[in-house]
């Protein structure tokens, strides 16, 4: 599909939803409450529908994707010992999470990779069953932090290939997509190891259409611990959550606290 | 900002303890019956609703017991009829009737739940339906047109007039099947516009007409069941409050009900020649939709898989399509009975046969050739009718006394189930040395799980001859199986006064033998197939009509004779009563 024809498409599929939405309103003022609430519903998301249209991308057509190949073997594999399940799971879910930014379905996705205790095996990385609950609980054990090392950066590799994606792709604006996101990973612990929650580890990337400035610095905000680290070191919750406060104000919401933490935003995450 | 993304990853290991119990859980606030529970079950519990409108009739209104004597007819009234959007199915059924299609496109959209009559009945929309509507409607459109199934009335039209007859006689004549009444001009109007926009974008004639197709495909006239807010006004003659439902209306809720499809042309002109205007009329229609195999199984396969909780047929066994094979077979077994056969409970309930393919015959350790269906006896010294069919037995078979003992007691005898407290213990894990009934019944024993447990497993017990696949079985764990019980039921067939009826039961057989007998079973399926009517819960102004339907179909003509409660006549019964044919207006309701 050309551009030009893309923007046929696009105003030929407005003018068909404004019919509809004609059609709804005719209907609408019969109605008792309750039935013209469920009419109502319609036509708002009909009209969600609409505003999307003018919020694709340029650069890609958001046609409704082929159904991943992936997804075939995955069910293939259900109920079978799930080796490779944790990445055919990830690398769907990294293409349908950039495919959805770029179409603008949604303005936000939450995306966990595995649960508190998770025992994702990461056998298809070592060769050999390799839970990921039982490796993190290294103790110093060398083999352990092997694995633990291509796991973790197995990981972040994820998180690169979904970042390039974004990167690649440009936004209504002309804009990349992940100029106009906020990226934050973390964990729920720090060091699996000790299960220590100060000297949490966070990534960052995008930049709130420029509120936010994110990018390419690491930032310690520990730089007093040395390694190897104690096991009750300094807390470092508070910055976790300015840095989240951080978030909230490149998303407008000017709040200045989160859970414990005072003082406002990160002043060098801030670009306002 | 036009766009604000937001996107949290979080990774990495974790050793924070998280748990969460499941389990089956239960107050000891309950009242209900439960086979050999020595407990007084005179009640069942009323889930009636409020339905606004006439208030009690036929005496009582209190549904937990099947109406008593049969003397002269009741009062008949009628309920609200809620707005309702098409399910994906109904959707589905109505694309393939309206267009050929035949790829299921309601399956791609955001499954349906239980409304709160426990049948299926879609709320609101959200964004991601709207999006699904939009882009089936698009695909659909292009490929009926394309394909030819969807025809256009001219070829190649000379000038714009002529596109616009042709247009509009499209318009005109698909819009009466797909919105199941004639368009009035200004649709019609409406829609030629939206053509004649698509032309002056630059698509060509049958793009223009694709598009247009797409938004009737979209529309709300076509999505929702319109049995409301129709003129002319139409009032009951007995009752100023009721309001007819249209001509139209009735062709479409009658062929929804018993077809969960749009109406056929012999229909729609049935309607248009005033035939639906009787009670009699629309009884006619309902027995010939009936006999119509093709579709009418469509609804009463949609009706039994969730009144006997026969669900998640697609994940029943991962990798294969057996579970919807198993579909099929209740499919069959359904259409058998209730199309080609006596439609009496008693069949449903007792009949030794169902029907196998080469797929599910060797459930039942029997051979067969195809994928076709064909009819198998089974043993009946093992298997009697459908609860003993592996369709329900199998989908039923986690915890299988829990579950299917709850099927009997919740949707077959309407007994309340108390929701479940937090913190129930699960059963004890399998073990090679116990049997299933001795690790649920001490389940049951425990404190918090014997206020409900007790209710509905000791009937759940009955099936333990199946295992939890559905296959016939006399030792467990190298014990001899006990599916015997006492069943605690509301009068019986043959009595006119209601009494605690206690049947001894040595098993499955006897029990489902005992249930088909039982008019409280027989009353309690009138009532959950008039939840599936109306859309909701039966309330006070159905009573009439539902103590009528009933009567007709559990009693001889001389109202006083009983005989084998037939469900099919309770079909055609309910549908030429007030409840069907008139509705009370909803509060607010511009008229």
């Amino acid at each position: 599909m050309t551009d030009t024809q893309a923007e046929q498409r696009k105003a030929e599929q407005k003018s068909v939803l404004n019919a509809v939405l004609g059609e709804i309103q005719s209907l609408n003022v019969k109605l008792s409450k309750t039935d013209k609430d469920k009419l109502d519903e319609y036509a708002t998301n009909l009209r969600a529908v609409e505003d999307s249209l003018d919020n694709i991308g340029t650069g890609r057509v958001c046609e409704k994707p082929m159904r991943p190949e992936a997804s075939e073997a995955l069910n293939q594999e259900r109920g079978v010992t799930p080796t490779t399940i944790v990445q055919k799971h990830t690398e769907v879910l990294v293409e349908l999470m950039a495919l959805a930014f770029t179409c603008d379905i949604t303005r936000c996705i939450t995306f966990m990779l595995g649960n508190g205790t998770s025992n994702n095996d990461y056998q298809f990385l070592i060769g050999s069953s390799t839970p990921h609950h039982g490796t993190s609980h290294h103790q110093e054990n060398a083999g352990k932090l092997t694995s633990l090392t291509k796991i973790d950066t197995w990981e972040i590799q994820q998180i690169a290939n979904l970042l390039g994606k974004l990167d690649a792709s440009t936004d209504a604006d002309g804009q990349t997509v992940l100029d106009n996101t906020t990226f934050y990973m973390s964990s729920d612990i720090a060091d699996g190891n000790t299960h220590n929650h100060y000297d949490m580890p966070i990534l960052m990337a995008g930049r709130a259409g420029g509120k936010l400035n994110v990018d390419g610095a690491h930032v310690n905000y520990t730089p007093a611990l040395k390694f190897p680290r104690p096991l009750i070191g300094e807390r470092s919750d508070v910055h976790t959550g300015r840095a989240l406060v951080s978030v909230l104000q490149a998303h407008g919401i000017m709040q200045d606290t989160f859970g414990e933490a005072t003082g406002g935003p990160l002043p060098e995450l801030m670009n306002i | 900002m036009l766009n604000a993304k937001a996107l949290k990853f979080s990774s990495l290991a974790s050793l924070v303890a998280a748990g969460a119990l499941l389990g089956v859980a239960c107050t000891a606030d309950v009242t209900g019956k439960a086979p050999g529970s020595g407990q007084n079950g005179s009640t069942g519990g009323s889930n009636s609703i409020a339905g606004g409108g006439a208030g009690p009739v036929g005496g009582s209104s209190d549904f937990a017991s099947p109406p008593k004597v049969p003397g002269a007819p009741a009062v008949e009234g009628a309920g609200t009829l809620p707005l309702l959007r098409l399910t994906h199915r109904e959707y589905s059924n109505t694309m393939a009737e309206l267009l050929g299609d035949t790829t299921n496109p309601g399956a791609t959209f955001e499954p349906d739940s239980p409304g709160v009559a426990g049948y299926q009945a879609p709320g609101t929309v959200a964004t991601e339906t709207a999006r699904g509507y939009m882009t089936a409607a698009e695909t659909l459109a292009a490929t009926a047109i394309t394909s030819k199934k969807l025809a256009i009335p001219c070829t190649a039209p000379a000038d714009a007039a002529a596109e616009k007859t042709c247009v509009t006689s499209l318009v005109q004549d698909f819009g009466a099947k797909a919105y199941r009444r004639a368009l009035v001009q200004g649709e019609i109007d409406d829609l030629v516009a939206l053509f004649q926009k698509a032309k002056t974008l630059g698509f060509n004639f049958q793009d223009a007409v694709t598009h247009t197709v797409e938004a009737m495909l979209q529309s709300p006239n076509l999505l929702y069941h319109w049995e409301i807010a129709d003129k002319p006004l139409v009032h009951d003659k007995d009752n100023a409050a009721l309001v007819a439902l249209t001509p139209d209306q009735l062709a479409s809720r009658l062929s929804y009900f018993l077809w969960e499809s749009p109406p056929d042309a012999a229909l729609q002109m049935a309607a248009a020649a005033g035939q639906l205007a009787t009670a009699d009329g629309l009884k006619a229609q309902a027995v010939r939709l009936l006999a119509d195999d093709t579709r009418a199984r469509r609804a009463l396969f949609n009706f039994h898989r969730q009144w006997l909780h026969v669900d998640n047929l697609e994940d029943l066994d991962p990798g294969t399509d057996l579970g919807l094979q198993l579909g099929q077979e209740l499919e069959n077994f359904v259409a058998s009975v209730f199309v080609a056969g006596d439609g009496t409970l008693k069949s449903l309930l007792t009949a030794p046969y169902t029907f196998a393919n080469a797929s599910t015959a060797p459930e039942y350790g029997l051979t067969a050739n195809g994928s076709g269906f064909t009819q198998v006896q089974l043993d009946p010294s093992q298997r009697l009718g459908v609860l003993m069919q592996v369709p329900f037995l199998r989908t039923n078979g986690i915890a299988p006394p829990v579950r299917r003992g709850l099927v009997v007691y919740k949707q077959l005898l309407c007994g309340d189930v108390p929701a479940p407290p937090p913190n129930v213990p699960k059963p004890e894990p399998d073990s090679p040395s116990t049997t299933t009934r001795e690790r649920f019944s001490k389940h049951a024993e425990q404190e918090c799980a014997t206020g409900c447990h007790a209710l509905f497993d000791p009937w759940g017990f009955a099936f333990e001859n199946f295992d939890p696949l559905g296959h016939y079985r006399t030792q467990e764990n190298g014990q001899t199986v006990d599916a015997s019980g006492l069943a605690q039921l509301n009068g019986v067939v043959g009595g006119t006064t209601p009494k605690q009826v206690v049947v001894p039961f040595k098993n499955g057989l006897e029990l489902v033998n005992a249930l088909a007998a039982s008019d409280e079973v027989s009353w309690c399926a009138s009532r959950h197939w008039s939840r599936y009517m109306l859309g909701r819960l039966e309330g006070d102004a159905d009573a009439g009509a539902m103590t009528n339907a009933y009567v007709s179909a559990a009693y001889q003509a001389d109202r006083s004779t009983t005989r084998p409660f037939s469900v099919k006549d309770f079909l055609v019964s309910i549908v030429g009563t007030k409840a069907f044919r008139f509705r009370t207006p909803a509060a607010g309701e511009t008229l």
